[in-house]
């Protein structure tokens, strides 16, 4: 991921411009942690998902 | 009873002897506010202290007592907790520079159960920045120091707790833990610290990390000691069945990912602890985890992004007030696109339903190690090329950050010491809402070991 593009996005954005400038040693870390999410929800998140559907999962799991 | 003898009873005893009479609330007050003030203050684990509302309030707790009236279960027991806990027109300063002069407008729900308990507040104990660090790290108002051993980390973020609890200053402590901040502390200072089920306990009222993962917990002593805290704050019963032991129950051992950095004095505690629990009836299996780098990059882009959401106007307005290590924890939050966020959200339940397939199966719990490291020195944490720093501290959480996004139940368990002489622990891990199981494990665990007795010298009770 560009670390320019990156920079737009903390001084743009977020409109946080000394975030940005520190930019670079957040870069590796971002990348990575997003390419495996984006793997992994393309291979495997349903389409009918959804982001509150864990704690409809753990109320289920609450038998007390 | 003597000063000493007070301070070393543990949470159920010393509440049993205030409502028996044996020792009044002014007296159980005045030593931990004293031990508080005296050891607390070398240790760098106190905030703030209220004295006067403090003895106020165990007076009020002795008259009470002497009417005859009824009394709740923790009736004129003093405790102290983490800064980030409200009480309405109060401080909280959340370990930072920036919230120093917050007063909270409201009490949290956790905070009023313990009241209606008859808990008795004596104040606010030390943290890391915005409860942001496993090792306890403050740079504004200082580390505080593992009882164990001062030149080392007492675990974070609820660092002042860990302290509090161990050096024998107050017999229990709420915190916080997002990625590891009860377990930590737990384990580095030798005591439970027990993670509930997300949502089990109400945050309303606790500064916030990542409302996703954040869960409220106890630091005691004992398992007994948590169980009681744990049904005060969950409002549920945990002590019921607590002593009927393990025999039969199916403990499950990951190993794969979980046995990748453990260091062979760690490893060798472990395996004394698996056949102590053997020895009790337990039946263990081994098991193996799934890829635990996508559940920690889930937690990490979690834990960012809502961090740098509630943040983020203050790293744009006083970037300053922030330690850098924080800062550097932050930031990453401010980079992802919101689909990844909510497909991160959406993954939740059916990556949970596979840890827990994978690494428990068939078993009621997993044992895991807590911290893979001996406990580190504050100089290894703060100090050199910080690569190496972010190394050791990545190794902190190496086995208890996933198990946030997870919203699982964990709980630290002491079973050693390495030849440094720090605290070694071991780490259960139950399905949603087991917490009575993991509880009564520990307390049969603890039953048949020591190292929940042993004091530090700094807690100076000879």
């Amino acid at each position: 991921m560009s670390e320019d593009l990156l920079r737009q996005v903390a001084a743009e954005l977020n409109q946080a411009p000394d975030a940005a400038r520190r930019t670079a040693r957040a870069a590796a870390l971002v990348t990575d942690v997003n390419a495996r999410i984006a793997v992994e929800a393309a291979r495997a998140m349903p389409f009918d998902s959804s982001p509150y559907a864990y704690q409809a999962w753990l109320a289920k799991a609450d038998r007390s | 009873m003597q000063a000493a003898e007070i301070a070393a009873l543990d949470l159920g005893a010393l509440a049993k002897a205030i409502a028996d009479g044996e020792v009044t609330s002014v007296q159980a007050t005045t030593v931990a506010l004293d031990r508080l003030a005296g050891i607390g203050h070398k240790l760098n684990a106190v905030v703030r202290l209220d004295d006067a509302r403090a003895l106020n309030a165990a007076a009020a707790a002795d008259k009470r007592r002497a009417s005859g009236a009824a009394l709740p279960p923790l009736h004129g027991v003093p405790l102290a907790h983490k800064d980030l806990f409200y009480r309405a027109g109060d401080l909280s300063g959340g370990g930072s520079k920036i919230r120093e002069n917050f007063r909270a407008e409201v009490t949290s729900t956790a905070i009023a159960r313990l009241d209606a308990a008859g808990a008795l507040d004596l104040g606010r104990l030390q943290l890391a920045e915005f409860a942001m660090s496993p090792t306890g790290y403050n740079e504004s108002l200082g580390h505080a120091r593992n009882p164990w051993n001062p030149a080392h980390v007492p675990g974070g973020s609820s660092s002042g707790s860990g302290v509090a609890v161990a050096a024998r200053l107050v017999t229990a402590s709420l915190g916080t833990d997002t990625g590891g901040s009860l377990r930590h502390p737990g384990a580095m200072c030798g005591l439970i610290g027990l993670k509930p089920t997300w949502g089990l306990v109400p945050t309303d009222g606790v500064m916030p990390l990542s409302a996703s993962l954040d869960c409220s917990g106890p630091l005691t002593r004992t398992a007994k000691d948590a169980a009681i805290i744990l049904s005060v704050i969950a409002a549920r019963d945990y002590l019921t069945g607590i002593d009927a032991g393990i025999a039969g129950l199916r403990i499950a051992v990951p190993g794969g990912y979980y046995r990748e950095l453990l260091h062979t004095e760690i490893a060798a505690a472990l395996h004394e602890a698996i056949r102590t629990l053997t020895s009790l009836g337990a039946t263990i299996s081994e098991t193996a985890p799934p890829d635990m780098a996508l559940i920690n990059a889930l937690m990490q882009l979690v834990m960012s992004v809502e961090a740098a959401t509630i943040h983020r106007s203050w790293l744009i307005e006083r970037p300053q007030d922030y330690a850098d290590q924080v800062r550097a924890r932050i930031e990453p939050g401010l980079y992802y696109p919101a689909t990844r966020y909510v497909e991160a959200l959406s993954l939740r339940a059916q990556l949970t339903e596979a840890w827990v397939a994978s690494c428990i199966g068939d078993a009621d719990l997993a044992l895991l190690p807590a911290i893979s490291i001996p406990v580190p020195t504050i100089a290894a944490t703060t100090e050199g090329d910080p690569a190496d720093v972010a190394r050791v501290i990545g190794q902190l959480t190496h086995c208890t950050r996933g198990i946030n996004y997870l919203g699982l139940p964990g709980a630290s368990v002491p079973s050693g010491f390495d030849s440094a002489g720090l605290p070694i622990a071991f780490q259960l891990i139950g399905r949603p809402y087991s917490e009575a199981i993991m509880l009564r494990t520990a307390h049969a665990y603890q039953g048949a070991t020591d190292w929940h007795h042993r004091a530090p010298a700094a807690a100076e009770l000879h």
